[in-house]
């Protein structure tokens, strides 16, 4: 099982999270899910996966996260 | 300086430490990350759980980094008969009923990046200067993903 590159997360992805936290589409509790789930490391399934983290959902395909869904959109691949 | 240190610092707790030499001492904090070894890292969570993930971030080799101002803000929170319990404990020279002191600095220096991320996030939000946001979002990249991302 691969774990996610975190040291190449594409720009677009940063900036996507940077633009809904600074309009608060993202929340703070959120944002510490998201801190304490990376801090795991964890592991991905080599497909296409998706994690909900409540006011946004992050989706990727094996080792490398592909975008971010809003709280409205459905996942699609693995939930994780 | 940052929340976690500024507020250590305030407390005055950094002249309090008479263990380490005044210029290990400087080293040590001088360092942005501590690092726990793998072999800690292990036998910490096969003690105390994944807790101890939430003190950093992970690494490839099974180590794991920890924010030194987070550690400080959560040593200074506990009291000098618990943190010698829980150095015993770290050592190896454990007893049962000091278990919780360990238990409880993991904790701390957990709660303490949860804390400092929150308070970035919350000046990031009402930031009026796009200068200082950026500067303030390069932090939460660097709480968030253990990455200092090149400048854009």
């Amino acid at each position: 099982m691969p774990r996610i590159d975190w040291k190449h997360l594409p720009r677009n992805l940063r900036e996507h999270i940077h633009d809904r936290l600074r309009t608060r589409e993202i929340t703070e509790d959120d944002m510490v899910k998201l801190m304490n789930w990376i801090s795991g490391n964890p592991e991905v399934p080599e497909g296409a996966w998706c994690k909900d983290f409540g006011t946004f959902k992050l989706v990727g395909r094996g080792a490398s996260p592909g975008t971010l869904l809003t709280e409205n959109q459905a996942c699609f691949g693995t939930r994780i | 300086m940052t929340q976690c240190r500024s507020k250590a610092a305030a407390k005055g707790w950094y002249s309090n430490i008479d263990m380490l030499t005044f210029i290990q001492f400087i080293e040590e904090v001088a360092k942005k990350d501590l690092t726990i070894p793998r072999a800690d890292v292990e036998r910490m969570r096969d003690r105390f759980g994944d807790s101890v993930l939430r003190m950093g971030h992970l690494q490839e080799d099974g180590s794991v980094l920890v924010p030194v101002d987070c550690v400080l803000e959560a040593v200074q929170s506990l009291g000098p008969q618990t943190l010698t319990e829980a150095a015993e404990i770290l050592k190896g020279h454990e007893i049962v009923n000091m278990l919780q002191s360990v238990e409880t600095l993991v904790e701390r220096v957990g709660k303490a990046r949860e804390r400092q991320l929150r308070e970035l996030i919350r000046k990031f939000q009402s930031e009026s200067s796009e200068t200082d946001a950026h500067s303030q979002w390069k932090q939460i990249e660097k709480a968030v993903f253990g990455v200092d991302y090149a400048d854009d």
